[in-house]
């Protein structure tokens, strides 16, 4: 969910800016948040346990949703609901670390790497530099809850994915993310055809490093090919890249859902929180269904283990979205190759 | 049985229903016919229900490959217009 669409920072690659989505609906009232806990749970009673995750913009800027939707939480099991949140790290207060401890939220902090890198394209809207006060998020984090971390840096043109990863992996966090930006436009971030190439280079070492963590009986940090892997293991190919519409759906802060929050909403639109029946649910079931297949993807190798790539990033960045997605799946075979004598060694990846 | 061994015959265990619908079906209604064992013991049992919900949670962590950095794992990074 889009708590809101309002955020601290102007970060110099930051898609929401550009697209116009801030406005009257800036920030999801508070009981607009409590509905749309109890919506879910109406209208996902098929499932056993949902994941909130919270988006923006920045949502801790919307502390009143926050505090809304942990009050909702707790008059449903335990189980039933878990909560994740992506933020900027930059104006976490102590109410906000009380909550976000004892709803056990799993935090992605946007951390791209060292201050000099960091600072280059993090900062507020009055320019000034955030890495001092990320690094204090964090530590306040680990300090202070006990919620699941994972670092997320933005790969780009000045700052390559083994800087990221080393330095992401430097740092007190349980699991890591580093993807490159991607560049609707000409931006100075943008990567070059060199880039991605060592991008490229970057990655294969990185399905060695995942091998070595393997094979040392340790969960790979970065675990961007587990799913992948997990699908060659169990022998099952998917249709799907994230389940929009039918696992995962995205919810604006004026309570329109869509299949992803990423996408446009004229076209999208699913319906809203407060429609009677939750027709939302069905009507993104048959928006996943009628999902048309890129003519691309048609015979591609790779489709059962690619899904037909984000549906957010394809119809802006397809080219380059489906060079990284074919990148990712035919290391994820290599890496599944690896252990062909002994598959059971895959489940680490599962946790087992 | 030593730690090693017993998580090592419950990875072949978790592969096993993982990979073989029939047998992960019959593991959940017949334990015993599945294993070709006699009665199981609570401490069995309660492995066999640890392997089926490995099982189902890998089932749901496979339906979706979403790695991209704006998805429920990521933070945001797509450039603006």
């Amino acid at each position: 969910m889009a708590s809101t669409w309002a955020c601290n920072l102007r970060c110099s690659y930051c898609f929401v800016d550009g697209r116009g989505l801030s406005g009257a609906a800036a920030a999801m009232s508070r009981a607009m948040a409590e509905r749309l806990l109890d919506a879910l749970d109406a209208g996902l009673s098929h499932v056993e346990s949902i994941c909130v995750h919270l988006y923006g913009g920045e949502p801790l800027l919307n502390f009143a949703a926050l505090e809304a939707l942990a009050a909702r939480a707790a008059n449903y099991p335990p189980e039933r609901f878990s909560f994740a949140i992506t933020t900027n790290g930059v104006c976490l207060s102590d109410r906000a670390l009380e909550l976000l401890d004892a709803g056990a939220f799993a935090v992605v902090l946007s951390l791209d790497g060292p201050p000099e890198v960091h600072d280059r394209c993090r900062r507020t809207a009055a320019g000034e530099p955030t890495h001092t006060r990320v690094m204090a998020c964090l530590e306040a984090l680990r300090a202070r809850t006990r919620c699941l971390v994972r670092g997320s840096s933005v790969v780009r043109r000045g700052w390559r994915l083994r800087e990221a990863q080393a330095y992401l992996r430097s740092l007190p966090v349980d699991c890591i993310k580093a993807q490159p930006v991607r560049a609707l436009g000409p931006i100075p971030e943008a990567l070059t055809r060199a880039d991605y190439a060592a991008y490229h280079e970057d990655l294969e070492a990185l399905g060695d490093q995942v091998i070595d963590e393997i094979e040392r009986e340790t969960a790979p940090r970065d675990d961007r090919f587990n799913a992948r892997v997990l699908r060659l293991l169990a022998g099952e190919g998917g249709t799907t890249f994230c389940g929009a519409g039918d696992a995962s759906f995205g919810v604006l802060p004026g309570g329109e859902v869509l299949p992803c929050v990423l996408l446009p909403a004229e076209g999208n639109r699913l319906g809203h929180i407060d429609d009677e029946g939750a027709g939302w649910v069905e009507a993104g079931r048959r928006w996943a269904e009628a999902r048309p297949l890129r003519a691309e993807c048609r015979g591609c190798a790779e489709l059962g283990l690619c899904g037909g790539g984000c549906p957010a990033l394809m119809p802006v960045c397809a080219e380059s979205e489906c060079v990284l997605n074919q990148w990712t799946c035919e290391i994820a075979r290599r890496i599944y190759g690896h252990f062909r004598a002994a598959p059971e060694r895959l489940l680490i990846l599962a946790g087992a | 049985m030593s730690a090693t061994t017993g998580k090592k015959a419950n990875r072949q265990l978790i592969l096993q229903a993982l990979t073989d619908p029939k047998f992960r079906k019959q593991l959940a209604d017949d334990p015993e016919a599945a294993l070709g064992s006699g009665k199981l013991s609570e401490a069995r049992r309660r492995e066999v229900a640890l392997v089926l919900a490995t099982v189902k949670g890998i089932q749901a962590q496979i339906s979706a490959v979403g790695d991209q950095l704006l998805c429920a794992n990521g933070g945001c990074g797509i450039a603006k217009a």
